[in-house]
């Protein structure tokens, strides 16, 4: 075999340059290997304004061989992905032009390191990452182990104040003025607030630490719903508001933590209570829907502002909705009925909007449903 | 357990870039709750030097290294959740490469290995100028300076940086290895004061161990 012969061969089959011959109206006559790898396997007989993309509309085939050095160009592989080449011309003596195509290798290297360099910091950033959100879970803990203690050695000196203040009230009561009983009635309230405030802090602390495990066990929702409204009433009537329930169904088994979904209720019901203007109704509705247990507490209150609903799960965020009477809130309630309801791998969702009420909906998995 | 059955389909996975595979192995592992340091002397480390080896011995191109190195490290990460968890001991390690060294994954296990024995390991990444490894030991006043080499031509670098490190902070503790000295370099660290080598995970574990 002669050497040009071999040369040609190699060339031809593995040499990383597209070459190709195309007649004067640009259609492809032959190509080599790479070319047919690069561009498609079929691309002879192909217009090579087909084979580079063209961005800008303005690809002439003039231009292109009246090009003298080589011309960046980007072609389109069969896999969709662009690449860039270095065309040059050449008009052969038997009227075609060869086309010849090559990356730079400069370039590729220049490019393999940056990636390098790009992967080391992107592994490292996520080293740093790692660590960071380590340390920051272990804060967290801390801060929950804090907020445990300091919640927990205050309750009692508050609840003592709260019953001293009591007690006074009812041993003095023939011997104060009104301001003076007045003064007794909100140490009282202001320390009930306090104490509800250190429990509600207590449940969160316990719930974000995970201490808290389910105690799970298979009851009647539906009985505890009605429960939870029987408890609710006295302070619904304080405000002329009646508390009613909507249900097709007689009893409505789930497994659960029977304590934390009383909560549940108990908070949303209170909430309902506390937002709703005097001779409304709040409505309990309770539904099995998709192998969940679905139970709704829609109001007619002031509604929340579409763009304060997703404050409302989140820790001591408060919306500028204000409770009717002057009650008190925490701003962790929902907080903590979101954690229990995510314990039960149920959901909890909220619809409202200025002006029309509020409905909190929650789901639970029902029984024998996994 | 790794079982060579085990390590054989991990590393085949590696080679052909398979990322989900050699996920759902390191998954697997730390769902048997094998332990941290295992799966990196016996999953990671070993395939990190078999693709070192077949590289050596031209049956990997550098592209297929790259690849298999930058899926090791991207697993690295999988493990960290646990790794920093462990009890914090005060102390501090800065670990990096030599400028003009781009293999960082051997140093980065290095300074993983600090973290797992409560150490706060801070490691500096590839091709790192000697400027920032000086600026780094004085910000963050480590006990241990700790340089890898992993190509021999890069033993005057590091013996530079170590004279740099001498001049600008004479106590300071350093220890150096890396893939280098697997071929000699042991003498080079005989004249040079107080630089201890360190020539594998296991006597970095006993060494960081005895550490007073």
């Amino acid at each position: 075999m002669k050497k040009s012969a071999i040369l040609n061969k190699y060339v031809n089959e593995h040499a990383s340059i597209i070459m190709m011959l195309m007649d004067e109206r640009g259609f492809v006559k032959k190509s080599n290997v790479f070319a047919e790898r690069i561009l498609g396997a079929e691309i002879v007989g192909k217009n090579i304004r087909n084979l580079i993309l063209d961005f800008t509309g303005e690809l002439s085939l003039d231009k292109l061989l009246e090009s003298n050095g080589p011309l960046l160009l980007n072609v389109k592989t069969p896999e969709n992905l662009p690449e860039t080449f270095y065309f040059s011309f050449y008009k052969t003596d038997d009227e075609l032009t060869l086309v010849l195509g090559e990356q730079s290798e400069k370039e590729n290297v220049k490019l393999r390191q940056e990636l390098l360099a790009l992967n080391n910091e992107l592994n490292n950033l996520s080293r740093e990452l790692y660590k960071k959100n380590t340390e920051l879970q272990q804060m967290n803990e801390q801060k929950n182990e804090f907020l445990g203690v300091a919640a927990h050695d205050l309750r009692n000196p508050i609840g003592l104040v709260m019953s001293y203040s009591d007690y006074l009230q009812d041993e003095l009561r023939d011997r104060l003025n009104d301001e003076e009983m007045d003064i007794l009635k909100t140490l009282e309230s202001q320390s009930q607030f306090m104490l509800d405030l250190l429990n509600e802090l207590l449940d969160f602390a316990r719930i974000e630490s995970g201490k808290v495990k389910l105690d799970m066990e298979v009851f009647d929702l539906l009985q505890l719903v009605s429960k939870s409204i029987r408890l609710n009433k006295p302070f619904g009537d304080k405000k002329d508001i009646r508390i009613d329930i909507k249900t097709a169904l007689d009893s409505l088994p789930v497994n659960a933590d029977m304590g934390k979904i009383e909560q549940v209720m108990n908070n949303l019901l209170s909430n309902a209570v506390k937002f709703s203007e005097a001779g409304t109704n709040v409505e309990v509705e309770l539904k099995e829907k998709g192998g969940y247990a679905r139970v709704s507490v829609k109001d007619q209150g002031p509604g929340i502002p579409e763009k304060e609903l997703p404050l409302l799960f989140k820790t001591f965020s408060k919306t500028s909705v204000r409770p009717t009477a002057d009650e008190k809130s925490t701003g962790l309630g929902l907080a903590i009925v979101k954690k229990i309801i995510d314990a039960h791998a149920g959901s909890i969702r909220v619809e409202s909007k200025a002006g029309a009420g509020s409905e909190f909906i929650f789901l639970l998995p029902a029984l024998g449903r996994k | 357990m790794i079982t060579d059955q085990l390590y054989n389909k991990y590393f085949e996975a590696l080679l052909d870039g398979d990322r989900q595979a050699v996920v759902a192995t390191v998954n697997h592992l730390i769902d048997q709750e094998v332990g941290i340091r295992q799966i990196y002397k016996d999953l990671f480390q070993r395939a990190l030097y078999q693709v070192g080896e077949l590289w050596e011995h031209n049956k990997l191109s550098v592209a297929t290294e790259h690849l298999a190195t930058s899926l090791v490290e991207r697993q690295m990460s999988m493990v960290y959740p646990y790794m920093f968890s462990t009890e914090r001991k005060g102390r501090r390690a800065v670990v990096t490469c030599l400028a003009n060294e781009y293999h960082q994954v051997g140093a980065r296990m290095v300074a993983d290995i600090f973290e797992m024995n409560g150490w706060d390991g801070y490691f500096l990444g590839a091709n790192t100028p000697q400027s920032e490894v000086l600026s780094m030991i004085s910000e963050r006043k480590p006990d241990i300076i700790a340089l890898s080499v992993s190509v021999s031509f890069n033993f005057s670098v590091m013996k530079e940086m170590v004279d740099l490190i001498r001049e600008n902070f004479p106590s300071q503790s350093i220890i150096v290895g890396g893939q280098a000295f697997r071929w000699g370099g042991q003498n080079l660290i005989k004249n040079m004061d107080e630089v201890k080598l360190i020539l594998s995970l296991e006597e970095l574990e006993s060494f960081i161990g005895n550490y007073n």
